[in-house]
């Protein structure tokens, strides 16, 4: 029955889960709290139109994602902060169009199809030696930032205001969650695909909150319900024959039925 | 007369065409207890955001004392009415608060969290260090966030109508508090209200705004000479 660990594919695809998983965890409260929670699935799409134009010129199309995405990001923030658009509205406005840009190329280009229902649903079984050095950088990397700016983002995320008026550089933050988490999609997206990486960065708050203590305990919390969610999602797909994607997210739709479920007996 | 803290000279700032204050002078002096009050909109809350920082003059100056640098307290208007889902302890929102002083490190230390648990003892909510914020009442939560604006060690704290949403007995128990801090730590207090009660007469300078400033002195002075001071007794 578990025969599946013995396969290299498994471990890949078990390792780049964790890995990415972790990642969205230690973001998640900080975007869900900031009501930002939508980013993840805005640069989601970007990612499509970044992976089918990275298709065209290169093996690896996260090369030229990577880049494309970082720059919608850039150019949400611009929007929400320049223009002064609201913030899901220049989530929109930018994956709005991005999307439509992956449609046109693939419209033009041919040969295209099957790429685009991995990217839909993601393909974490087919993950490669690549996929698993930048999940683990990206992994490295976000870890590095929260140790040392963990106060810093606590508290631009509870009190913004309050956070600049403590003289903290609250733009450079925002810039650089923003890029963190650019990154992690698109390296989301090869695995778990476009309609359901953002499930990966909303779902681990929204089961944190209802039953922590501390905000830390909300990011420790985060962190362990998304790898519950990834390996049995993964282990159950394998058993029952469903895509790993869809297993995931209704692993997490349970883990947070039951938190619901919990929470409201306690107060009871 | 005490020591100049704050010189405001001529300040004036615009969003776009419309004047939120203009041409405001007036001087915060060291234990000074100033009630700022005017109608909504008339700029009392741009005013304060303008002497902490928060917003640029359009022209005018704020000259602030070197022995005030860096040491002003604030509390913000919305403090306690937070996102009632957000998972905060009372002692993390305290860490906020830290990071004002803690300027090289930016880091929570042993003796950060000495102060701390000083300050909540002094304040007797200590029972309270590990309870969600949001859980909290009204009254509890404002004397939380007095405590984080006091960690910075500040000469002047600066309140955006703190008792507003309070109830009449902890809108009277938070005034004698702000009092208290003002006469006993002889903290200069900045104090927006709404409504002039009897803690907050006392002793106290009143400013009077509605874009311009309308009046400035003693709450005496004010009671004798302002026609519009029974809109705010």
């Amino acid at each position: 029955m578990f025969e599946m660990f013995q396969y290299q594919f498994f471990q890949f695809a078990l390792i780049t889960g964790l890995a990415i998983g972790i990642t969205t965890a230690l973001l998640s409260n900080f975007l869900v709290l900031k009501n930002q929670a939508l980013i993840g699935d805005g640069l989601a799409h970007v990612s499509f139109a970044g992976i089918i134009i990275g298709m065209i010129f290169v093996d690896e199309p996260i090369y030229i994602a990577i880049p494309i995405v970082i720059l919608a990001a850039i150019l949400m923030k611009l929007l929400m902060n320049s223009a002064k658009i609201h913030g899901d509205a220049a989530i929109g406005v930018v994956s709005s169009l991005a999307l439509a840009l992956g449609f046109i190329i693939i419209s033009i280009g041919n040969g295209y199809n099957r790429s685009i229902e991995g990217l839909l649903v993601g393909s974490i079984l087919t993950v490669d030696i690549v996929d698993i050095v930048f999940s683990l950088l990206v992994l490295g990397i976000t870890i590095f930032f929260m140790a040392r700016s963990y106060q810093r983002l606590f508290s631009m995320t509870y009190d913004y205001e309050y956070a600049k008026f403590t003289k903290i550089h609250v733009k450079k933050y925002d810039w650089l969650l923003s890029i963190i988490t650019a990154v992690t999609i698109v390296l989301g997206v090869s695995s778990v695909g476009i309609l359901l990486i953002s499930s990966l960065i909303i779902f681990p708050a929204i089961s944190a909150i209802q039953i922590a203590k501390s905000f830390k305990h909300a990011v420790f919390l985060a962190v362990i319900i998304n790898i519950i969610a990834i390996f049995f999602g993964l282990v159950g797909s394998h058993i029952v024959n469903i895509p790993p994607g869809a297993s995931i997210v209704m692993i997490h739709g349970i883990i947070f039925s039951v938190l619901i479920l919990v929470k409201t007996l306690r107060r009871n | 007369m005490g020591k100049v803290f704050l010189d405001v000279n001529h300040l004036t700032v615009r969003y776009g065409n419309y004047d939120a204050i203009r041409d405001v002078s007036f001087q915060v002096e060291d234990g000074d207890f100033i009630n700022i009050i005017g109608p909504n909109g008339g700029g009392k809350t741009t005013l304060i955001k303008s002497l902490i920082g928060l917003v640029t003059p359009s022209s005018g100056s704020i000259e602030v004392s070197p022995v005030v640098h860096n040491r002003i307290g604030y509390l913000p208007q919305k403090g306690f009415l937070n996102d009632p889902s957000f998972p905060a302890t009372v002692e993390e929102v305290l860490y906020t608060g830290i990071l004002q002083q803690a300027e090289v490190s930016r880091y929570i230390t042993k003796e950060h969290k000495q102060q701390i648990d000083q300050l909540l003892l002094k304040m007797d909510v200590y029972h309270l260090k590990k309870r969600l914020i949001s859980s909290l009442s009204g009254g509890q939560q404002q004397r939380i966030f007095i405590i984080r604006a006091m960690l910075s060690n500040p000469k002047i704290l600066v309140l955006d109508e703190p008792t507003t949403a309070l109830d009449p007995d902890f809108r009277k128990s938070f005034s004698q508090l702000l009092k208290k801090i003002n006469l006993v730590e002889q903290m200069t207090i900045i104090n927006v209200t709404h409504e002039l009660d009897e803690e907050l007469k006392r002793g106290s300078k009143v400013l009077h705004i509605d874009q311009t400033m309308r009046f400035f002195g003693s709450y005496e002075s004010f009671k004798l000479h302002s026609k519009e001071m029974k809109n705010y007794v």
